[in-house]
């Protein structure tokens, strides 16, 4: 009985070793092979979907030329997943442009991408159109003094001004031996702050007009902005910058004596010409996505809006109701300058209006008052930024997941960020 | 005396029992292991052909010789970047053989190029280009079942035009491709002056014969497989399927076989 039992006993420890053989072959000699295999295959196509990657994000989009990964770098400069690339192309979604080409190699459901946004602080690029005619006398000295300084203070506190001034065509000097016209002498170029005569980008403004006339006198501050808008600053438009345009007059475009009648018009539809220059610097304006402000220059040297004053400059040939005929002499303003001053505050309002910008009426000649308004103007440009590129779909939990970092080069500040692509199947 | 008697038929009993059980768990011991080592081999090929695909499509995509994108600037390469010319140029002249620089004297294969556009929020395959074996080993020579591999690529025509694309591959290790690779191989090792004459052991389940019009060599069945030798052969071909020691020679550029 007993040798039996240790007989069933024996075949028992046999039958459970055997049974404990095939198990372990089974667990660790098959499921370390299988999991060998199945680090191999996932190197594979992890290095597929590396590849891929890579090779999407150079690919270009249809109207703008640009790599997928030099968009994803403007998207990250500019804090938005849209780029505006002015009248010729239009805006660009980047989302959009990386979506379908991910969906169409990937498939729906099988990816997502993330593109951290840093904190960029943008170019805030200004183009400025002087009326420089003699009422502007006033005005422009104190501009020329202050703006520079006013630049070189916002640039020391970080922010990335520059502007361009354009001013409209003559050469009036006035009393105190200000010529208003950019002479370095009155405008000192510097890196961030140029002047020049409208006539420089005129030709090619003209051309871009349905008259072909361009800019037509001292006082066109509409074509003058349209002609400033279209052609940019000095150094140009740079993409993802804020853009903006400022006009300053004290009068009408084109000037306030109701076409050559030398009174001020009851209203606005009186003067067809400064309509249609206005429309033109509208229409640039929404078509480059370039704000109008306006500031409403003072032409009276006292302080009460009320009284109307009188200039004071060098005038070689005769002026209206004052003979200077050679000389320097004070004169006084005349009706159409002194009364249609709320008309002037309306038809600037009306541009600013018609374009997301603003208007202003100087209060006084004091250089304060001319920094306070452009000062106004930049402060209030924040750009709207998002913090990152969030695209695809959302991540299951439970599949295996292939993510690829793909550094983004934004180019525009000299710095990178990492998009991470994750993709699964 | 009946306790003796019992345990004797106990006994009778328990040891062909335990003899049978014991024989039936060392089958199942023998048949796991060998199941093991059958799925250890049909895995390995599938790797073996996996690595093959991936590694022709990234040769084909990132050598200059292939098709890579050069910049003529920089005559740097990146990655996944092919050449739209490149392409042109394969699709015509490589039409029904795989070209050198991604030349495989094991596998053959054929690629598809399909380029893809956006039209009217659709999303099509605008463009196409094949290249490669125009023929696989007959079905029972493959011995591969991997599905077609493909791989993202971006289509370079010029800095401002480079478009999304996938490339397929349909790769294959046959028996017709094993023997083209054999006679090949042995050819380029001739051109180059290191081989004058070799001897192989090989099976075939296909007569073959080489066809000197179109300078190939075809697996003979109701339809004909054929690869493109690089040599000119002088081959009588084999008349019926088994296993030949195939005699290598060379008569100046053309391969002499027995």
């Amino acid at each position: 009985m007993k040798g039996q039992v240790f007989e069933i006993l024996s075949f028992l420890i046999l039958s459970i070793a055997i049974i404990g053989i095939i198990i372990l072959t089974r667990i660790y000699l098959v499921g370390g092979f299988t999991q060998t295999i199945g680090t191999l295959f996932d190197r594979h196509n992890n290095e597929g979907v590396r590849a891929g990657i890579n090779a999407l994000l150079a690919t270009t989009e249809s109207r703008t030329g640009k790599t997928d990964l030099e968009l994803l770098g403007i998207a990250a400069y500019a804090g938005n997943t849209t780029i505006d690339f002015g009248p010729g192309v239009g805006k660009v979604d980047v989302s959009q442009e990386v979506t379908w080409k991910f969906d169409a190699i990937y498939g729906k459901q099988r990816w997502h991408i993330t593109v951290p946004f840093p904190d960029i602080t943008p170019d805030v690029q200004i183009v400025m159109v002087l009326d420089s005619s003699s009422s502007m006398c006033y005005s422009v000295p104190i501009i020329a003094q202050k703006v520079p300084q006013l630049l070189a203070a916002l640039r020391q506190s970080g922010k990335k001004v520059s502007m361009t001034i354009y001013m409209l065509p003559g050469s009036v000097q006035c009393c105190g031996g200000f010529v208003l016209s950019c002479s370095p002498t009155e405008f000192p170029e510097k890196p961030y702050f140029h002047c020049r005569s409208i006539d420089t980008i005129q030709n090619l403004c003209a051309s871009k007009v349905a008259s072909g006339l361009g800019v037509q006198s001292d006082e066109d501050y509409g074509d003058g902005l349209a002609c400033a808008i279209q052609s940019g600053p000095v150094e140009g438009w740079k993409k993802a910058s804020i853009k903006l345009a400022i006009g300053s007059s004290d009068e009408l475009s084109l000037g306030s004596e109701c076409g050559g009648q030398n009174y001020c018009c009851p209203d606005i539809s009186s003067y067809p010409p400064a309509i249609s220059s206005g429309s033109n610097a509208i229409n640039a304006s929404l078509t480059a996505h370039v704000p109008l402000f306006l500031i409403q220059s003072i032409d009276y040297q006292d302080q009460l809006r009320t009284q109307c004053g009188s200039i004071c400059f060098y005038e070689s040939n005769y002026y209206s109701d004052c003979n200077c005929n050679g000389q320097t002499c004070t004169c006084p303003l005349d009706q159409p300058q002194c009364a249609c001053t709320n008309l002037v505050t309306q038809f600037q309002q009306g541009l600013a209006n018609a374009t997301g910008g603003q208007a202003y009426v100087l209060n006084s000649l004091s250089g304060q008052d001319v920094v306070d308004k452009i000062q106004s103007i930049i402060d209030q440009q924040k750009q709207q930024r998002i913090p990152s590129l969030d695209i695809g779909y959302p991540v299951p939990s439970g599949v295996n997941i292939r993510v690829v970092n793909v550094p983004v080069p934004i180019s525009l500040a000299g710095t990178f960020t990492n998009a991470t692509v994750q993709e699964w199947s | 005396m009946r306790g003796a008697a019992m345990k004797g038929q106990l006994s009778y009993i328990i040891k062909p029992v335990s003899l049978v059980v014991t024989i039936v768990l060392l089958l199942l011991l023998y048949n796991s292991i060998s199941s093991f080592g059958s799925k250890e081999k049909i895995a390995q090929q599938d790797l073996d052909t996996t690595a093959a695909s991936t590694n022709t499509l990234l040769v084909l995509a990132n050598s200059p010789l292939c098709l890579a994108y050069e910049s003529p600037a920089s005559q740097g390469q990146y990655g996944n970047i092919v050449d739209a010319s490149k392409l042109d140029y394969f699709n015509s002249n490589f039409s029904s053989r795989e070209p050198n620089c991604a030349r495989s004297f094991q596998y053959g294969w054929r690629v598809t190029v399909k380029e893809i556009s956006l039209q009217n929020g659709v999303t099509i395959f605008s463009r196409n280009w094949s290249f490669g074996a125009a023929n696989f080993s007959l079905d029972t020579g493959i011995n591969s079942n991997v599905p077609d591999f493909s791989m993202p690529i971006a289509i370079h025509y010029s800095d401002r035009l480079t478009r999304p694309g996938l490339m397929y591959i349909h790769l294959v290790s046959g028996e017709l491709e094993k023997i083209a690779g054999i006679i090949d191989y042995s050819c380029n090792l001739h051109l180059q002056g290191r081989l004058n004459k070799t001897t192989v052991q090989l099976s075939t389940t296909f007569p073959l014969i080489f066809d000197k019009n179109t300078n190939s060599l075809c697996q003979v069945s109701k339809t004909n497989a054929c690869r493109i030798t690089d040599c000119s052969l002088d081959f009588n071909g084999y008349k019926s399927p088994g296993n030949y020691l195939m005699k290598i020679s060379f008569n100046g550029n053309t391969e002499v076989i027995q």
